[in-house]
Order: C-alpha cells, then structure tokens, then sequence
C-alpha cells in the first residue's frame, strides 16, 4: 500500500480564481444568454424630460407595427402592479415601476412594449409619444430644501426625504439635541478648520447591464426569474409579493453576474414589470439594459455635500468634529436609498478617538436618478470627508499628516469601541497599518524627493489617509430582510462535497475562498468541491452578497454547516473503524485514527457507507447533509491606509499619479490573491471617483453623461501598479477571524488622490479642491483662476 | 436630451471583398449608403439612431485596402489599416514615429484594434449637441446649439469657426498633414489623390461634411512621401481624463533641425479648430533660428493670434500656446 499523497492546507494560500477560466474564455452563461422557445422582448419608454406631468400617450402607431405583442402604459401597469417596495425604516412616497401621472427623472419608465424581438421593441418604444406638461427641475439639492423651484412628491415638503437626523455627541435616543458638549469642544479649540465639500454621483457601471428573464408556466403557476441581481432570495421575496405569488411558487436565479458593485441589489421595476406581465400575458419575457439605459435607469452612487469641521489645539488633539450632510438622493427611495447616506454619519469618528462628534443628515428628493449602495455605500463618503478634513487640519498646523493621525487614534486597548455616533467597532491596530504603509512607500524619502522635485518646478504632491469601514453587514435587526447568511454542506455518496450558499457572487471568488475552507476542513482536494449558489431552487436559503458580507458571514455559515457534517461524518467513521469518533482525523483524503493513517478509510468509503448504512450506527439518520444559518452579533470593521504620489503638469494642468502605496487589514485572510484582486478594483474605482468619473447633470435637469463616451470609467493600464500590503488584526465576531474586502480599496484610496493634489498645488494656496481632479481646475488654480 | 437608443434601426448590410465591388455599391446607393469601416464612430451613429442609413457597404472583407508598404520612397497605408496595424508597423515607427505616435493615443488598445486609419480620419466631430441629434447647421438647421448663450462648449473651437463651432476630433489627422501626407480617393468617376491639409473642410466651405469625402467616395490610402521621413517629431494631445479621450488640444510637429537651427518644420494642432491647423505663423517664428526658449515662446505667442474663444473654451488658448511650446522645444525642458 502507499503512502498516502500528502494533501497542503489552503486556507491562506494563493489559490487562483476557479471561476476564471470559463469567464475569461466566454463560457459564462449570464442572462441575455438565457433563451426559452416563445420568448418576447421588452422595451421600455422613457421619460426624455426630468420633471412634468403625463397628459395623454398615443401608442397606436406602436401598436400597429407587426410583432408587437403588446403595449403597457403606467396607468395599466399600475391595474396588475402594485407599487414598488421600499423596506427602509423611513417614510417613502409612492413609486411606481412605470410611472402613471408624473414623470420624476430623465429615464422614468412610461410605458412598457411587449414585441417579437428587442429591435422591434425598440422601434416601438420610439414610435410611442407622450404629451408631458414640463415641470420644473429641482437639480441643486440645497436649493431644494427652500421647496424652489418645484416639489417632488406633495408628501414631503421642501423635497425633505429624510432629516434632519441628528446623531452623536448630545443626542438622545428620542432625537432630543444638546448641543453644550459639542459648542464648548469648538469654543476651546485653538484651531477649528471648516470646509464644504462634494462628493459627487457616481454612475456604479458594471461590465454587464442589469437585464431579466421572467417565466410564468399557467399550467404549474410557477414564475421562474432569472436577473443579474446580487441577492437572488430578497428578489424572490419582492416578487412574489408584488405578482400576487407564493414564495413557493417562484424560483428567482441568478446566473453569471458580470459584477454589481451595489448596484444590483435593487429590486428595479424592469424585474418587477417583467414578471407581472410575464404573468399576465403567460408568455415568456426579456429585458436587457442597454448601456446608455444603464447610466439612466440604474440607480447612482454618493452624491452627497458634507459641511466638515474640525475643532483641535494646535499640539494636534482632536477636539470634536462636526459633519452635516446633504444627500441629493434623487426622485425616489429605492432599496436602500434612504440607509445609505445614514451609514455617513455612522462612520464620523473614522479611525479617531473625537471627544465629541455630532453628525446631522438631510436627505432631499431632486429630479434625478435615485442614488443607493454603490461600492462602499457611505462610507467613502465618510472617509472623505474626515480624512479630507484631517489633511486640512495637518497643513493648518503645520504637522506632518501621518503625525497628526498618529495623535488621535483609537488605541488597540480600547476595543470593542463605541463611537460618538454609536457604532461598536470590533478591533483595530491603527497605528500597526498607518506604520506598515510610511515603511512601504518609505515616507521620510518620498517628502524628501517631493520636495527635491519642487526645488526643480516639478508640481508633486504626497497624500495620505487613513480608512475604518463597515462589513459584514447584519445583523438582523439592522437589514429588512434579515442579516444572517445560510449554507448547506453535502458529503455526496462518492465523496465528493456540494456546497450551497446564500451568498451570490458576481466576482468576490466563493466558489474558490469557501472549496479552499472546505478542502482544509474535510482533508479533501479542492477539485472534489463544488459551491453552488444564485438559484432558490438549489440554495434553500438566503440573503445575498453585499456589504462586504460573503465571507465574514456567508463563509461563517458554511463554516458551520462543514462542522456539522463533518461531526456526523465522523460518527459514521468510527462506526466502521471501530474507533471512537474523538481520535479521528481527517487528512489527505482518509478518515484514520490520528497517528495511523494507513488503518484508515478513504472519505470516499466513508461516505458510501453514510449513504447505504448497512448496519446503521445508534442514534443516525443515514446521509451526509447539514445546513446551518449565521448571525452575526456585530459587524467587523476593517481599516487600512492608503498613501499617494501625484504630479500636476504645470503646462496642462493634467494630474499622473505616480505611486499608489495601500495597506489594509481585512482580519484572517483566506486567499491573500483574491483579496488583493478585490483591493486592485475597489483602489481603481476609488482613484476612478477621484481623477476621472462624475455623473453630471445640467441645470435644465438633463443628464450629460449618458454613455461611456461621456463618463470615463478608469481602466487596468490608466493607472501604476500598486504597491499592496496588509496587517492582520482578526475579529471575535465570527469563527473565522475574516472581516471582509469587497470595498476597502473603494473607501481609502479617493481621499489620499485629492490631499496628494491639493498637496502638489499646495503652494498657490488651495486647501481643498472638489472632485473630479480635471486638468483645467488643476490649471486655472496654478494660474490663479485667469484663463 | 438623453434617449435611450443603444439598438441600431434596421439597414441592409453589404460585405463586398474588392474596391470595385465597393463602388459598385456606393455608386448605387449614394447618400443612402454608409462606408463601414472599424465601425468605431459610425456604431454610435446608428446605435444613437441618429443616422439611418438605408444600406451599409462594410468594407472589412477588402483586404486590399489594408496593406502598408513602400511606394515611391515614400509609404503607402491602406485606409483599413487598423490604428493599431499603423503604430506597431516597422516602416512607420523608423520612419514616421508622428504618425505612429499619434495612432498609438487615440482611445484605448480595444478601439486601436477595431479602429481602422481611414476611420480616424474620415470621422465626424464629437459636438454633443450635433451628435446627439439637434437640428444643428451641421445636421442641416439653422443654428449652433454650441454657440448659444446658456450652452456647453468648453470642447469646441477657438479658432477658424464659421457658424458651427464643432472641432475635428482625429489624432492622426495633426500627424498626416504635418508629414504632406496625401489622400487617394476612388469613386466610380475616378481617382483623385488630394493633400492632407485639403482633405480637412472646415464649415466656411461645407458645413455639413468634415472633409472632401462625398456620396459614392472611397478612401482607398494615405500616402506619406519621404520629405519628412526621420525627422525630428513631436506628438502631445492633452485631455481631460488620463484614460481613454479625446483631445482638448493636440499638437503634431516635424522639424528638421542641424547644429541646433531649425531648418524647416511643420506645426499642426487639431482639436481647437473645425479642421486640423497648419500654424503658419508660428512655423514662420521658428524656420532658420537657433532653437531656443525665446523662439519657443514666439511660436507660441504666435499660435494664438486672433483665437475667438466661447463662454467655457478660454483656458483652451493657454493650452494651445502651450503645447505648440513644448513642440518646438521637442520635448527638452
Ligand atoms: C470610446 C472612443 C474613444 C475614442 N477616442 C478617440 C481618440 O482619442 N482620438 C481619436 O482620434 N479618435 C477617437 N475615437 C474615434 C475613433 O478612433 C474613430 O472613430 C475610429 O478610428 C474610426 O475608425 P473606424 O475604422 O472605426 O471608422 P468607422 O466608424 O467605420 O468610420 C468612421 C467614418 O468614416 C467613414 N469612413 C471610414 N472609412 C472610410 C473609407 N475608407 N472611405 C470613405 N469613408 C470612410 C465612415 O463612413 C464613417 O463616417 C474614439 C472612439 C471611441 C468609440
């Protein structure tokens, strides 16, 4: 007999992506690759104006065109449709997938057509008019809050969504507001710096559109939806809900996802339409976005003013710091629209010990695309706005920026730490990241070739921030739909694992991050393991992937659903070896006693005889097959720090970033590759919102970046290689110490582009700029604002 | 105003494999016909549903028209060349490093790939306004939407306007003029060949076309005679975004220079005027000088004589004096 082949643990190794191979080779199967005999086509006709009320739609020249199946006003829509759910704990005015009276935002669906195919579709819903009385725009968000020039939804005065919301410092549990600790922090400071400052829209613009396919068989009465959707099971809710169905009666699938970044999580009324009609006509429907569609009827990301101000003495203690926001949300409450600006103020403190710290948030309705979760989901927002506000406060006084951070971190001992604004960060070793990136990009040498570089003409620039965000979002109380994640391990009778999860990647690597767990936990090779997920049908239970949540708490759940199995595996294996269960080890592809191997079984024998338990063992049920659900009793809260180097062209103005040094702290690392893939895109979008993309609409309401033409996104060789490092500070939150990735790189990177600009024109007096860093706002300030 | 219009109407499509075939089909549909080349400008065009041509004459299968090679001590480059066919040929990086310079800038590798030399040349401007539909002079009206007082219009012209402001958006078209390059163009009446700077029409001779091309036109190549070949070259586009984009100004230059005296040289900007510009004038400021910053400044200051900037187009003028600068320096500080 030989020995058996000794099998490497994987968790912490560089495992390459598993899902690669068949996306990259176009083997993908995503939903506009979806075809079922019979399929018609949507289309939808949109709003052209950003505000105005619908008088009368002539859809029979539509309806004439052969191949049209059938034409949907929003007043029809609205006969089998109800409205569009907003779970949020905040008030919401009504929202109908298709608007019936009044069109809200450039994109606002009015009319749906039913045809044979999509570019007959398309003509119809060109050849559909629509008589509108034009409204006035409500564009500028602090404008709107006087109710000028026009009021979006009669409900909600002065176009007010949510707010003011007061939180932190003073601030009782009822919302009652003292404001004696917070006055007497800024009357003590020796410096206070004050800025306001724009974090602009962004348009989340994944590779894939959104797109649906919804199937109502009458004969079964079963509505089959697949969409490119982040969270297949909250879709199912939705829907079968909003269609007057079971949940038991629909099957929602997500296929291949060609990435989300938030913007998916969304129940759109395009899902909703299609399996309503679907229903109603018993046929089967599409709809696939079209990429300039996508920059309309997708929702936006950020958005949001913050009025920023730092009280501190001048040996560099912070005092207190205040933050008033204004979200520019946009027409209606999506998913999670009202949330997202709240996790701003929620994130106030960052990485700082602030004595006191009172946050005030205002939510305001305008003409525009509704914003929601868009990679990082207001915490960007809140680590531009402090650490932006830091660097100020570093230049003010004088002190280096690392220096200054250094000063008024929250210190190891501290944790679990309650912010002024009430979140209970888990763990954290600020210091531990802030020194591991000035090692990394040797910060004591960079100055000095900054300032050589100047003493030259050159127009250079450092930039360093600091970053604490939210993961692994639950728990329960704090998602609508619950904030637990589920997973189910199955010993298949050959010995081979199948593995369901919750969770939906599109992008993250589960099925490569939770085989490499499995693999370790079962002592089996990563080939013999199979995740499955995205389907209802298969994964009973479920969430959904967001919120930097698929590890930290679907990885947790499949954690323990492994334990279980494997618990039960061992019963069945003690059974056959006669050994007791306790010494059994499960190694290179054998259950054995520890220390002799050879008198083992193979996990294959093992899990045969689970399934045909000849002489079943006291107290078994015969298989292999466990499910457990997670809740998390917190979130985690990773951190890092991201510096810069950036060089302005005197001449042109245009700004090249140099170097891009990130060190971040995601806790217990499962695969240090795929976490570094997911930092490379988050530093890209986050450097993208900084230098490149903007979602920009013009006074009139009208959107003029409608298409990639107009709204650059960033890509792989725009920008220099990053230099990447982390530390590991795990969590107690759960079993596995991970804290979750998906959006860090989002979160660090975009303040420390802005401070390195503002640092490399530092010497023309700036002390801020507001994104996007364009050439000519680069230049005019070197030019002293002459053209 | 933003619509919706990513599905292209329907036309009929033609894949002719030789140029006479080609004609044949021009010839036939005229107006109603659209050359299809890289499809890079003319996808928006019909995916925007703003043109609807009847037919699509889609000369991919002509590879005749693809071929680079030697002709008369100069080089021959077929008008399907891709942009990216054009950088990475040897016989114009040695030679004509300009215009593969220039090639090599225009959007994104993707695009280089698919987008073909006479594409690039032959393209229409990026006036928003023009391409999203508006019943502008260039689309046949009777305004410029660009030129009106609440409008956008920090991409367009500062000089050589003439009612429509839109500017010539091709990088290589800077490049091809400052080498003489020259233009043969088919029709089933003829051939003519035409100089790079003639190819270029600005609105003051038609508004309603970018360059000489007419219904029933075939470019068939660009020719590149040896007059500049070797020469001291500078290519620089400046843009908003360091990704993928298209030029705010963008300046291509060949100088002949001998123990630090410009003997001759060629100054072309594009991006701020509806053609691509020769700059006589700061040409003129530099020919038979010892290079210098001095000359560089005239040149300059030459450069910008007469700009008619819009309301949001000013800092364009700096640029432009700029760039040209750093084009007679030729890249030394
Ligand atoms: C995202 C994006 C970014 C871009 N950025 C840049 C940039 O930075 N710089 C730049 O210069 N350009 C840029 N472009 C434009 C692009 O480079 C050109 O559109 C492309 O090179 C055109 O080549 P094509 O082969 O695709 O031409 P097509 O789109 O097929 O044709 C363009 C036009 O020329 C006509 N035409 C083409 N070939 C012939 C021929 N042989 N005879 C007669 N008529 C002909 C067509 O009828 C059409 O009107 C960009 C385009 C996109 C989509």
């Amino acid at each position: 007999m030989t020995a058996p082949a000794v099998l490497p643990k994987l968790v912490g190794q560089r495992v390459r992506r598993r899902e690669d191979p068949r996306l990259i080779q176009g083997r993908g199967t995503y939903v506009d690759d979806v075809t079922i005999a019979g399929l018609q086509h949507l289309a939808f006709k949109r709003s052209d104006i950003p505000h105005g009320r619908i008088l009368s739609i002539d859809t029979s020249a539509a309806e004439a065109l052969d191949g049209v199946e059938a034409i949907f006003t929003g007043a029809q829509i609205a006969e089998f449709l109800g409205p569009m759910p907003v779970p949020t704990p905040f008030p919401a005015p009504e929202h109908r997938a298709v608007a019936a009276d009044v069109v809200r935002y450039v994109g606002d669906p009015v009319a749906v057509v039913v045809a044979r195919d999509r570019y007959l579709a398309r003509d119809a819903a060109d050849a559909i008019t629509v008589d509108c009385e034009p409204l006035p725009a409500v564009v500028d968000p602090e404008a709107a809050l006087s109710g000028q020039p026009a009021v979006l939804h009669a409900d909600f005065p002065n176009n007010v969504a949510v707010g003011p919301l007061p939180a932190g410092t003073g601030v009782g549990r009822g919302g009652q507001v003292d404001d004696s600790a917070v006055d007497g922090a800024f009357a003590e400071a020796e410096v206070v710096v004050s800025q306001r400052m724009v974090n602009q829209r962004l348009a989340p613009t994944a590779i894939e559109p959104r797109g649906v396919v919804a199937h109502f068989e009458p004969g079964k009465e079963t509505l089959t939806i697949w969409s490119s959707t982040q969270n297949p099971h909250i879709l199912r809710t939705h829907v079968a809900a909003l269609t007057g169905l079971g949940q038991d009666q629909v099957r929602a699938i997500a296929p291949e996802v060609g990435g989300g970044f938030g913007a998916k999580i969304n129940i759109y009324g395009e899902d909703l339409v299609a399996a309503a009609v679907s229903k109603r006509l018993g046929l089967p429907v599409k709809w696939v976005e079209d990429r300039s569609e996508a920059f309309l009827a997708t929702i936006h990301g950020r958005g949001i003013i913050g009025y920023v101000d730092i009280a501190a003495r001048r040996d560099g203690r912070v005092l207190g710091l205040k933050l008033r926001l204004v979200a520019d949300i946009g027409a209606y409450n999506m998913l999670l629209t009202a949330v997202v600006p709240t996790q701003t103020m929620r994130m106030a403190n960052g990485t700082y010990a602030f004595p006191v710290v009172r946050a005030t948030l205002t939510e305001v309705f305008t003409n525009k695309t509704p914003t929601d979760a868009y990679r990082g989901a207001g915490r960007p927002e809140a680590a531009y706005f402090v650490e932006r506000a830091m660097d100020m406060l570093a230049r003010e006084i004088g002190m280096d920026p690392a220096e200054l951070r250094r000063r008024n971190f929250i210190q190891p001992h501290q944790f679990p730490y309650k912010t002024q604004v009430g979140a209970l960060y888990d763990s954290g070793d600020y210091e531990k990241a802030l020194d591991r990136a000035l090692e990394k990009a040797g910060w004591e040498q960079l100055k000095a070739e900054r300032d050589a570089a100047r003493a030259d003409g050159r127009l250079v620039g450092l930039g360093l921030s600091m970053y604490v965000e939210i993961c692994g979002l639950g728990p329960s109380a704090r998602l609508p739909n619950g904030g637990w994640e589920y997973s189910q391990v199955t010993v298949e009778r050959d010995g081979r694992i199948s593995a369901t999860t919750g969770v939906s990647p599109h992008g993250q690597g589960n099925e490569t991050t939770f085989a490499q767990m499995l693999a370790d936990q079962f002592g089996v090779p990563l080939e013999h393991i199979r995740i499955h997920h995205g389907d209802t049908a298969v994964v009973k239970q479920g969430i959904g992937t967001f919120g930097s949540r698929s590890q930290a708490v679907g990885g947790a759940a499949l954690h323990l659903a492994g334990g279980k199995v494997k618990t039960k595996m061992a019963k069945f294996a003690a059974a056959l070896l006669e050994a007791h269960e306790g010494d059994l080890v499960f190694e290179n592809g054998r259950i054995a006693v520890a220390g002799a191997p050879a008198a083992g079984k193979t996990f294959a024998e093992v899990a045969a005889y689970a399934h045909r338990p000849v002489k079943l063992p006291a107290g078994l049920e015969p298989g292999l097959s466990e499910e457990a659900f997670f809740e998390p009793p917190n979130n985690t809260y990773p951190f890092g720090c991201h510096i810069a180097l950036l060089e302005v062209d005197r001449d042109t103005g245009e700004p090249r970033l140099l170097r891009m040094v990130a060190v971040d702290d995601a806790g217990n690392l499962i695969n240090p590759l795929i976490v570094e893939g997911q930092i490379h895109g988050g530093l890209t979008q986050g450097i993208g919102q900084a230098l490149v993309e903007e979602v920009v609409y013009g006074d009139d309401g009208q959107p003029l970046t409608g298409s990639l033409m107009d709204y650059a996104i960033p890509r792989a060789t725009d920008f220099p290689r990053f230099e990447l490092d982390n530390t590991v500070t795990p969590t107690p939150v759960n079993p596995l110490g991970a804290k979750g990735v998906g959006e860090a790189g989002t979160i660090g990177s975009t303040p420390c582009i802005v401070s390195a600009a503002v640092d490399a024109l530092g010497g023309f007096g700036v002390r801020h700029i507001d994104m996007l860093l364009r050439p000519e706002k680069l230049w005019r300030i070197i030019h002293g604002g002459n053209a | 105003m933003a619509v919706i219009r990513d599905m292209m109407p329907a036309f009929e499509l033609f894949q002719p494999t030789t140029t006479d075939e080609a004609l044949g089909l021009l010839d036939e549909y005229r107006e109603r016909a659209w050359v299809l080349a890289g499809g890079l400008d003319s996808f928006d065009w019909l995916k925007d549903r703003v043109k609807r041509p009847a037919a699509v004459v889609d000369l991919g299968g002509v590879e005749a028209l693809r071929a680079i090679r030697p002709a008369g001590g100069g080089l021959e480059i077929g008008a399907m060349a891709t942009l990216r066919e054009v950088s990475r040929s040897p016989d114009v990086r040695e030679r004509y490093a300009l215009l593969a310079d220039a090639a090599e800038i225009v959007a994104s590798p993707q695009i280089r790939n698919q987008g073909t030399l006479g594409g690039n040349l032959a393209q229409d401007t990026r006036c928003w306004y023009y391409r999203d539909g508006w019943n502008c002079y260039r689309a046949g009206g009777t305004i410029c939407y660009a030129d009106t007082p609440t409008a956008m219009n920090r991409e367009h012209c500062i000089l050589g306007a003439s009612r429509c402001v839109a500017v010539n958006p091709s990088d290589t078209a800077p490049a091809l003029v400052a080498l003489d390059g020259e233009l043969e163009i088919h029709s089933s009446g003829g051939t003519r060949v035409v100089a790079a700077e003639d190819f270029f029409v600005g609105p003051d001779v038609d508004i309603m076309r970018m360059t000489v091309l007419e219904p029933g036109d075939l470019l068939t190549a660009v020719r590149l005679p040896d007059t500049w070949a070797g020469a001291r070259f500078y290519f620089e586009k400046s843009r908003d975004r360091q990704v993928w984009d298209f030029a705010l100004a963008a300046v291509a230059s060949a100088a002949k220079i001998t123990n630090g005296t410009v003997e001759d040289i060629r100054i072309v900007v594009n991006g701020v005027a509806p053609t691509p510009l020769r700059l006589r004038a700061s040409e003129d400021a530099v020919r038979g000088r010892q290079l210098n910053d001095e000359v560089a400044a005239r040149a300059g200051e030459a450069a910008v004589q007469g700009v008619r900037p819009l309301n949001h187009n000013g800092f364009k003028v700096a640029l432009l004096r700029n760039l040209v600068m750093r084009a007679v320096r030729g890249g030394e500080a």
